[in-house]
């Protein structure tokens, strides 16, 4: 639980910016959901990149100290966008 | 019941002092045709605590980076207890590494962050700290150098790792606070593991006699603080002025 809570607490620092990137890109290709779920896998990496390994690098060593890996902090940031676009092209 | 090998060596001695042992062991690093770190070899065991020093560039934030997980060394061997460590995951509630720089998230509560960070068991005697007491609701943003460096030091050493790797500690911190984390340190030595890097030598000489010297990629243990001299680490002047 403590590893999910601190999962979530990573990927706040991403989700509402790359959420306002891809629903900006969704309306000027035509609102569909299906595109907004598609920005935001990219977007979302691309925070990720800008955030944490450009902005504060630092930062990944209070996630390495509870033994969350990068390759795990990537994966949940790719997670985190599928499971957004699945739920966005079922509505 | 005492089982002892063909030596006559007590094995559950033996055993106990192995699980109590982070090891490291042959590691070298290169940055293209500079050696930075050539066979390095060195062991704490829990309730010891080390200290590395070294001049600037020497190495010695690498070497404890290498041994947590997060820079890749030419070739490396470190063991906590029983356990073979290559990276951070391995490590988890093994080894925690105190980085120079600050590194807590920004946007939330100091309260927020320990909750996070520490088991339930371990936040209370640092949120009941009168260090802490006061900035429990502010936010890392919002703290100075110096009270950030106390909450990140409380945190990585009351969390559940037995080894604690502190990557000058003292850094940005007032004399008082620093003689206030010797202090802190020498109380939870018997604990934990520590080994400890830092410029302020005078510090890191208070906390321990078990000094190792980082030169020219090779690690040398000091045997007295009179070799620093000779190495060229400190003057006759910095030594006079310890020994007052």
């Amino acid at each position: 639980m403590k590893i999910i809570k601190n999962l979530l607490l990573f990927q706040k620092k991403i989700f509402f910016t790359a959420y306002s990137f891809a629903i900006l890109v969704g309306i000027i290709f035509g609102g569909e959901l299906k595109v907004i779920g598609l920005s935001y896998l990219f977007f979302c990496h691309a925070m990720h990149f800008f955030v944490y390994d450009l902005k504060d690098r630092n930062q990944y060593y209070y996630y390495y100290n509870l033994g969350i890996s990068n390759l795990k902090l990537w994966f949940s940031t790719t997670l985190l966008g599928l499971i957004n676009l699945l739920i966005l092209v079922l509505i | 019941m005492v089982f002892y090998n063909a030596a006559g060596i007590n094995q559950f001695a033996n055993f106990s002092t192995h699980l109590n042992t982070l090891h490291i062991d042959s590691v070298t690093k290169s940055y293209g045709h500079k050696n930075v770190l050539s066979d390095i070899f060195l062991t704490c065991k829990k309730g010891e605590i080390l200290g590395l020093i070294g001049r600037n560039g020497s190495g010695k934030s690498t070497l404890l980076k290498i041994v947590f997980g997060t820079e890749k060394p030419d070739t490396k061997f470190v063991k906590a207890g029983n356990k073979i460590i290559n990276t951070v995951s391995d490590g988890r509630n093994l080894i925690n590494y105190l980085p120079q720089d600050n590194f807590l998230p920004n946007g939330i509560s100091i309260k927020k962050i320990i909750n996070l960070f520490l088991e339930a068991e371990d936040r209370e005697v640092v949120m009941q700290n009168k260090h802490i007491l006061p900035i429990l609701k502010k936010r890392n943003e919002h703290l100075s150098v110096g009270e950030k460096r106390i909450i990140e030091i409380l945190l990585i050493i009351h969390s559940k790792a037995d080894f604690i790797l502190l990557d000058e500690p003292f850094n940005g911190v007032s004399p008082i606070m620093r003689n206030y984390i010797v202090k802190y340190i020498k109380k939870l030595e018997s604990k934990k593991g520590f080994i400890i890097t830092d410029h302020d030598y005078e510090n890191v000489l208070k906390l321990t006699k078990k000094v190792s010297f980082l030169q020219n990629g090779y690690l040398r243990q000091i045997n007295d603080i009179k070799d620093l001299v000779e190495l060229g680490y400190m003057t006759e002047t910095n030594l006079s002025h310890l020994s007052k």
